[in-house]
């Protein structure tokens, strides 16, 4: 490199490295672009033309400059998990330099577990990236990570010294671990990166040999019955403290016998510049299952038009369960706030039968002064005449005619279900929510006298969804992204505490759909969460099943000597954790693990929320519009459209940031 | 502190020890130091994210004594790319075009002259008078190097 001894420097830009890193792909190439990204003589390398899948630079650096998105590869900025812990700012005095972050790899939703994800299983869950390039590499899976300034007596100086430590928590022995080592913001370029550097960084301190090496910090032994570490560490950001979750096998008793299911215990840890105790702070009480019948028999007795007496009875059965309580499912600091998330249930489902006895048929005629009148009196009883339909085994006779002394039985099923995640500080942790799954067909009162339609059984939904977090959650600026039975969407906190005229989207970018036309100004003048998404005009996609179970469906009659009143049976009770809704009981509704967990946060694609306030996702997943086949959606379009902003590929997974 | 040789008069000429040249102008143009190596200026490549260290690069400059000689120290500077890293564009100087392009690259190059903004009055007229005479020397002698 050769210029003149004369030269004067105009200006320099620092290798910055804030941003999303994206990884290119094709249908041809599914792992990524690699290198060469040039043709085979190497001319002529724009257009790009993909390389060797798979290969080095695979990844590429989008950084947001104002309204824009700009793309980069280069052999320096290569490397970036998709678990993020975020610092102080690197310059209070130039914010937009942005915080102090480290990335590590993770689950894909930061907070619940990925069935496609375990601690240990590759070499890279090991390393913590900085700005890029290598921070260093752990002596184990790496659960969390962070930076703190300690004083450090460096016995080889004899002086001591305020110095920044990686503290880190590493899944090893079987335990969790916690370590420490001085690191001077020393990157090892991904190009660098080889063996003999990978061994030495894992080193443990020595004061001669090894300065820089690791040095234990405390051991936390793992929970009787506990899985190993299926979610990370998350420290604060001033490195003092750090909180988990962790699943653990759980023996009760339900209130009827000795059951094994999985539950969530609380992780705690408390950072000292040399050590670090983690204490269990448990769960809450298990959720209540509960169920109840009860009886009524009341006697009637009305007068025909003829005014003859017809006297009936009935049987109103009710049966009712309910799930009530909550579990703490994630953890996180937002800064130095310690947060708190818990999936809360309130559900109940009550069936009411009737069960009339001394009813007349339909038509029954008497002749009466040479007229024939139909005294019949099944016009004149109780109950409710309608039905709902909700796919349980009752058959309703069609046309109904009961006989002379026959009982009719007709049904009402209420159903309220509503299942929340609410995460907020600790002390008031239901300051935010997410309904994941919400249900009400409304009571027989509010549906009494409409007739049923046989042609459209789902007449009486009220309201109902269930949401699964996809591809993407945090809570630090709440983001989540989700699919509910209708759409995939983004639901996003806004931030503006001042009147401003925003431009939301109302539908995500899709590869069918990336024209600029589908924002809408809207005026925000406080805080709130915006919902992006695929529009409601899709409902007529509902899902034509939805199991709603209530074993409870025969029931016998007796009159006049069955007569009694009051309960027929004692209330049930039962209770459980977050594993198991399943069972003789069953009821059906959707569990913590089917809302958060397992083969539904199962997708390719990411998504990553920066420090800086950038988001990007671009996810492929199941197209609820036409079955068998998928759809990419994103939610920018220059994120989503590779093809003029990278260069290269048909389509793009975010990796993480720095 | 006195001068030795101050006592001999007071002329200018007699006054140098050595001979003293200032500089009168220079031509530069702006390229792009990066890891990859150098660009013309707003010619690094879009995928590049590294280090960018932008510089004003010095290709010749003009010194002048108080004879109105003039030198020419020219340097060798390695020719920049551009955003599909090819070289060899057409020079552009102060607007006219000084070299027809002799490598793959279509991206002009453009140079500047910059005159030396620190000059008095005497030295300018004196630089102006170098220039002149350097020029009136070149075109005598067309074999010399082109600047």
């Amino acid at each position: 490199m050769l210029v003149s001894p004369f030269s004067t420097v105009m200006g320099y830009s620092s290798p910055d490295g804030k941003g999303i890193y994206l990884k290119p792909t094709s249908e041809a190439a599914p792992d990524g672009w690699g290198e060469p990204r040039m043709d085979t003589t190497g001319a002529t390398p724009v257009p790009i033309i993909p390389g060797t899948p798979g290969g080095p630079l695979e990844r590429c650096l989008l950084r947001r400059k104002g309204s824009s998105y700009k793309a980069s590869a280069t052999k320096y900025f290569q490397k970036s998990g998709n678990i993020t812990w975020w610092g102080d700012w690197r310059n209070p005095a130039k914010q937009v330099k942005g915080k102090h972050v480290l990335s590590y790899n993770g689950p894909k939703l930061r907070y619940f577990r990925d069935e496609g994800f375990n601690y240990g299983s590759d070499s890279s869950h090991n390393e913590i990236y900085y700005l890029g390039n290598f921070a260093t590499i752990a002596p184990g899976p790496v659960l969390g990570a962070c930076l703190r300034k300690i004083n450090f007596y460096d016995p080889i100086a004899q002086k001591t010294a305020e110095e920044t430590f990686i503290i880190v928590a590493v899944y090893q022995d079987g335990m969790d671990k916690f370590y420490k080592k001085r690191w001077p913001f020393r990157l090892k370029t991904p190009y660098n990166m080889s063996d003999a550097v990978r061994e030495k960084e894992m080193r443990l301190y020595d004061a001669a040999e090894e300065p820089y090496g690791w040095i234990p910090m405390g051991t936390f032994a793992k929970p009787v019955d506990a899985y190993p570490p299926e979610t990370p560490w998350f420290f604060n950001q001033s490195g003092t403290a750090a909180v988990a979750m962790r699943r653990t096998k759980q023996t009760f008793n339900n209130g009827y016998e000795d059951v094994t299911e999985d539950k969530f215990v609380r992780l705690k840890a408390d950072v000292s510049d040399s050590n670090v105790s983690v204490s269990d702070l448990g769960n809450l009480a298990p959720l209540q299952y509960l169920e109840k019948y009860s009886k009524e028999h009341p006697t009637y007795v009305s007068t025909d038009i003829l005014d003859y007496d017809h006297s009936w009875q009935e049987d109103h059965v009710k049966v009712t369960i309910s799930l009530d309580g909550a579990q703490y499912v994630l953890c996180d600091y937002v800064g130095d706030t310690l947060y708190w998330g818990k999936v809360k249930y309130q559900i109940i489902r009550i069936q009411e039968g009737y069960y009339t006895k001394g009813t007349d048929p339909a038509q029954y005629v008497i002749t009466y002064n040479g007229q024939d009148k139909n005294i019949s009196n099944l016009g004149l009883r109780f109950g409710p005449r309608v039905h709902n339909n909700i796919e349980y085994g009752y058959v309703d006779p069609v046309p109904y005619v009961p006989a002379p002394a026959d009982h009719e039985v007709t049904w009402w099923i209420s159903v309220y279900e509503k299942v929340t995640l609410y995460y907020g500080p600790e002390g008031n942790e239901e300051s935010g929510s997410i309904d994941l799954h919400y249900y009400d067909n409304g009571t027989s009162d509010e549906w009494a006298g409409n007739p049923r339609q046989q042609n459209n059984p789902y007449l009486y939904y009220y309201q109902f969804y269930t949401r699964h977090l996809r591809g993407f959650c945090d809570l630090r600026n709440m983001a989540f992204f989700s699919r509910d039975l209708h759409k995939y969407g983004l639901w996003q906190n806004s931030t503006a505490t001042v009147s401003q005229t925003e431009k939301f989207k109302d539908t995500l970018y899709t590869e069918g759909n990336s024209s600029g036309e589908d924002k809408r100004s809207v005026k925000k003048t406080k805080t709130g969460t915006s919902e992006f998404g695929w529009p409601y005009t899709d409902m007529e996609q509902w899902a034509a099943t939805f199991n709603i179970t209530l074993s409870r469906t025969t029931y016998v009659a007796t009159w006049p000597a069955g007569n009694y009143q009051g309960e027929i049976q004692k209330p049930g009770a039962k209770t459980f954790y977050a594993g198991d809704t399943t069972g003789d009981h069953a009821a059906n509704w959707p569990s913590i693990s089917d809302l958060l967990y397992g083969p539904v946060n199962q997708c390719k694609g990411n998504g990553v929320r920066t420090e800086q306030d950038s988001l990007a996702y671009s996810v492929e997943v199941p197209d609820v519009e036409n079955e068998g086949s998928y759809v990419i959606i994103s939610d920018t379009k220059p994120a989503g459209d590779p093809a003029a902003l990278v260069g290269y590929g048909t389509k793009f997974y975010p990796i993480g940031s720095c | 502190m006195t001068r030795k040789g101050s006592d001999k008069g007071a002329s200018a000429d007699s006054f140098m020890l050595y001979n003293r040249f200032f500089e009168y102008e220079r031509i530069v143009s702006t390229v792009s130091v990066t890891d990859e190596g150098i660009f013309q200026a707003g010619q690094v490549p879009s995928t590049y994210g590294g280090a960018q260290l932008d510089i004003q690069c010095v290709h010749a400059v003009f010194m002048v004594n108080s004879k109105a000689e003039m030198i020419l120290m020219e340097f060798e500077v390695e020719p920049p790319m551009d955003s599909e890293r090819k070289t060899g564009g057409p020079i552009i100087r102060d607007g006219v075009e000084i070299r027809a392009k002799t490598g793959n690259s279509d991206v002009p190059i453009t140079q500047t002259t910059i005159p030396n903004a620190a000059l008095d009055n005497n030295r300018k007229l004196l630089g102006t008078a170098a220039k002149a005479q350097f020029k009136a020397d070149l075109a005598a002698q067309p074999s010399q190097p082109k600047s």
